[in-house]
Formats: C-alpha cells, structure tokens, sequence
C-alpha cells in the first residue's frame, strides 16, 4: 500500500514549494505578511497539494483492500485506520515543508529544491537502512507488506501522527516579512522551524521498540481431507492441489494399514506459528500462491521431519540414521499411496516398523534405524 | 556592457549558479553512496546517488536558458542564438556535473552522469516551454522517479532497456537518441512555442497584464 509513498513525497513538496512561493512573490505580499491572513493563505494552498494527494493515496487503500477482498484483515479497525493515518500525515508534512522552503525562494527555483530535499529527508529518515526493525518516522512501518501473525505497533504509530503532526504546523505557521525582493521568517518562527526539524530527525533515535508485534495466529480454516487439515483463510484459494495430495496419501495409509501415518491434525506453519508436534499436530509447510506445488514425495517429508527435536537445530546435526528413516518412510507412503517415485536402496517398512520409528522420533530419540 | 553580459544578465545565471553548485557539492560528497532502497522496497539493482543528481542539474539548466519573456515571437536568427546559448550553458553544466564521475570512488561514470544530465536537461526545458519554468522540474523528476522505481530488474544487466536514467554505462544509440532529444528541446523553447498558441493566448495576455513586474517572470 505504502510502497509508492516515496515518489508522492517529493512530488507534494516540489508542489507546494513553488505555490507557496508563488503566494510570496511581490503583488501577493501583502497577504502572506499579514499577521491575520498569512497562515490562511499558506495554509490553503499547502491544502490545495495534500488533500488531493492524500484523498488520492486513501482511494488506492481503498480498492487494494477492495480487489484483495479483506476489508479488515486480522488486526481490526483501530490499528489499520491509525496506520492510514500515520501515512496521511506524513503526505501533509512534506506538503508544510515543501511550503516552507517556497516561502524563501523564488518560484523558479522553489519546485526543485523542495523537491529534492523532500527526497533526501525522506531517505535519510525515511526508510529502515538498518538492518533491525526500528522506528521511522517517515516509514510506513511495515505496513506494504500483508503478514500474519503481526500488527503494527500502534504506539509507534501514535508517535508518528503526533509528532507529524504537530511539526507540520509549525512548519506552516512558519511568518515571513519584509517587503523587498527576499523575504525573512521572524525569529520565533526560525527557531521553531529548526526545533521541528531537529524532533522529526531525533524521533528515529529515540523511539523505541519494533514497528510490528507479534499476535500468533493459528491456521482457522479446516477441512477434512482424511485427517483434519487446518491453513490460513488467506492461503486458502492456493491449498487445491495440497489438500487434494494429502487426502490421496491418508487414505491410501489409512487403507493399507499404516495408521501411525495419519496425524491427529495437520496444522500449515507460518513464520509465528509452529503446530505443536508433542500433542499429535503435524505442521505443513506455508502455501504460496504461484509456486509449483511439491510432489507427494516433498509433501511427505515435510509432513515427517520431527522438527520439534532440538537436534534438528544444533551445531552437531542430526544422526545419520534420521535421514535413513525418513527415506524409508517417505518411499514406505509413496509406494502405499502408488505414487511414482525413483527407485531407492531402501525396502518398503511394515507398519510395526513405521510405528517404532515414529514412536521414537515423538520422543526425540533420533538414532532409530529403519 | 558587452552584448554577452546584456545576454547573461536577463538570464537567470546567478540562480543557477548558486543551484548548479550546491548539487555539485552534494555529489562530490555523495559520490560513492549507492541508493538500495526506494522506500520500503529494495531495489533489485543499486543506483548511484550520482546519477539521481542530474534532476537538479537538469533544472539548472532550464534554469539559465528560459527566457525571461517565452511568448515574444522571435526571428529566426535570435531562434539561433538563444539554441547556441542553450547549447554552452548545457555544455557547462554537463561538464562540470560529470567531473564528478572521474573523482576517486565514483559510483557512476562520467559518460553515464553526462548522459542523465543532457536527458533531464532536455526534459526540463521542454517542461519549461510547456508547463512554464516554476514547473519544469517536474518532468525530470517524475521520469527517474519512474525509472528508479520501475525500471530495475528484469533483465540480466539489472534494468529495463527503456530505464536509461539508471543504466551505469552508456551506448551510441542512447547518446542518439538523448542528444536529438535535448536538441529538438532546445528548439522548442528557443522558438518560444510552448503549448499550441490560439487557445491560450488570452490567458497569456492577462498573465501579462495584471501579473508580476516583468523581471520577476
């Protein structure tokens, strides 16, 4: 949603710079030194860039969450609409510094430095450089990119609007005097410019705190597919082909006798979530849309990896013998569920012997052999 | 006073000047910075901070080569001088900005920053001849604006074919095309034709009439 925020910044500075500018030069004067209309016509024609701008930005919100079809998402209203917000306001600032500088220059050269500085503030300030998540003032705190299992830091948030906020007005209210061909801002409304810069350019630094926040969720959408089958409602449309393999390979285990095959519960991962295995839940890897759905034989692997077993994770690695087992296994179910399948060193396991490995993998003693 | 200092004097030179070195100033610090990111989006391929400079130096020359008066019908042979001075004041900058290119730990060639600085010198005086000098930064910016958020990745150099603003090195057929490109630029506002005059006229006469006094235009 945010993606394209950075090219609208320079745009609505450079915008406003040469209105504001042009509201400064000789013949329009008088209304800007005014003490009574000087803010009202600044502020109309800083208004006249961003709310067209930010009606525009809030109508593309609009029909993305319109074509993707989630109004709401997962984290409700309050932090999506502070979200929006928090981007709203950071169109209005650029759009009151842009104002800022057009008040001291002339019009011809007012569009390219406010533009240009726009784009370098909101690339020194603007974007997360570092490599660890952190607050940005001018970002959009992760907002561009739909994830589950997050939700914005609605305090980082909060920080933004009002910091935004309150430095945009007075970077509008900002009084300019003098008669002659230049202009000079009075000495209160140059120190006060100085100081909003100097907080917006603080904030970074001394916010603390991730933009987003963990909120684990588990998959909600299940269905029967010979064991219950549990993804994301957002994965959904793209679970076809996974589903319809898995309830080939359940049945076919089921069928044949391999009972120890066929889980409690199979439960799709996310980055946040991770099915507990102990209780008899097996997790599925995340499904994507537009990737090529892994044969059955890829399916089954993943299905099998004890992957709640320190040793999978540890320096060491695991034993020899998982891989040998998990071979086994796999080619066990491909040769039950009648896949096509390489040919392997390995023989087709009795139930017993699926029941023993599994067994034992359920207590993290990795070392059995098929 | 010599014809040439009559000729600079109603140009806007001392704008562009204190302009033109800023930005200079800026990328001689800047000229190794590689830009990774366009918002929060990484950039499939790393674009000099170099070569994003010749928007500004594009506006410069805008700048110093708009005429102070556009709409005066002119005869053809001050059409010729006005290209021949839109021709040394593009040389100049062009010059200087892509001396830059040839420093120590340059993240762009100087043929590359010479390039971008002729396509958005061109750019802006068309943006000049059309939307009038306050606006003509407009053009430039919106195209490497465009290209920079566009125009990476794709192919196996890292970039569009049409994403020359962004390409570190430079062809004969974008020097072709950048060059014919800033000359029929140069014609345009060295004729004075902006817009199709008829409709706009009116307009123009007012402009003149209850505007600014004429050296502020």
């Amino acid at each position: 949603m945010a993606l394209s925020l950075w090219l609208v910044f320079p745009i609505v500075a450079g915008a406003a710079a040469v209105d504001a500018a042009m509201l400064t030069q000789p013949g329009h004067r008088f209304m800007v030194t005014s003490k009574r209309l000087a803010s009202r016509r600044y502020g109309w024609a800083l208004a006249w860039v961003a709310v067209p701008a930010v009606v525009a930005h809030g109508g593309v919100i609009v029909a993305v969450l319109a074509l993707g079809g989630a109004w709401l998402g997962r984290v409700g209203v309050v932090p999506l609409l502070l979200a929006v917000a928090a981007q709203a306001v950071t169109i209005v600032w650029f759009a009151a510094w842009g104002s800022l500088i057009g008040r001291l220059l002339s019009p011809v050269v007012a569009g390219i430095v406010g533009a240009a500085s726009a784009f370098l503030l909101s690339t020194i300030w603007g974007q997360a450089m570092s490599p660890r998540p952190q607050f940005s003032v001018f970002g959009d705190a992760g907002a561009s990119v739909s994830q589950i299992g997050v939700t914005w830091n609605v305090h980082h948030l909060l920080v933004q609007i009002a910091v935004l906020g309150v430095t945009a007005v007075a970077l509008w209210r900002v009084r300019v005097v003098g008669m002659g061909t230049r202009v000079r801002p009075t000495v209160v409304s140059a120190c006060l410019a100085v100081a909003s810069v100097m907080v917006v350019g603080s904030a970074n630094s001394v916010v603390g705190g991730a933009p987003l926040q963990e909120r684990v969720e588990a998959p909600e959408l299940c269905v029967e597919a010979g064991t219950t089958v549990c993804v994301y409602r957002e994965h959904f449309p793209y679970a076809g082909d996974t589903l319809e393999t898995l309830q080939v390979m359940f049945d076919s285990a089921s069928a044949a006798g391999y009972e120890s095959l066929v889980p409690v519960r199979v439960e799709e991962w996310s980055r946040r979530y991770e099915p507990d295995r102990q209780s008899g839940v097996w997790g599925l890897y995340t499904i994507e849309r537009n990737v090529e759905v892994d044969p059955a034989w890829g399916l089954a692997q993943s299905l099998l990896v004890p992957y709640q077993c320190p040793a999978l994770s540890d320096d060491v690695g695991p034993p020899e013998q998982l891989w040998q087992s998990l071979e086994a296994l796999t080619y066990t179910w491909m040769t039950v569920a009648g896949y096509d399948i390489p040919e392997l060193k390995t023989t087709v396991l009795e139930p017993k012997d699926v029941d023993r490995i599994l067994e034992a993998w359920s207590r993290c003693d990795l070392d059995v052999s098929p | 006073v010599s014809a040439l200092a009559a000729w600079v004097g109603v140009h806007r030179v001392r704008a562009a000047v204190l302009v033109s070195l800023v930005a200079w100033t800026g990328a001689v610090v800047w000229r190794e910075v590689l830009v990774t990111q366009a918002g929060p989006r990484i950039l499939p391929t790393p674009i000099a901070a170099l070569l994003l400079f010749a928007v500004i130096q594009g506006c410069v020359i805008a700048l110093a080569v708009t005429p102070p008066l556009l709409d005066v019908r002119r005869p053809l042979r001050v059409v010729g001088y006005r290209v021949v001075w839109a021709a040394s004041v593009t040389a100049v900058v062009t010059l200087l900005s892509s001396i830059v290119g040839v420093l120590d730990g340059a993240a762009a060639g100087a043929s590359a920053i010479a390039r971008n600085t002729l396509l958005c010198g061109a750019l802006a005086l068309l943006g000049s001849a059309m939307l009038g000098l306050e606006r003509s930064w407009l053009p430039p910016l919106l195209a490497t604006l465009a290209t920079v958020q566009w125009g990476g990745g794709g192919t196996p150099q890292g970039f569009a074919t049409w994403a020359v603003l962004i390409d570190p090195r430079t062809t004969h057929l974008q020097w072709a095309v950048v060059t014919t490109f800033w000359l029929a630029a140069a014609v345009v506002i060295a004729a004075g034709t902006g817009w199709p005059r008829s409709g706009v006229r009116v307009l123009r006469f007012r402009r003149v009439a209850v505007g600014l006094p004429q050296h502020r235009r």
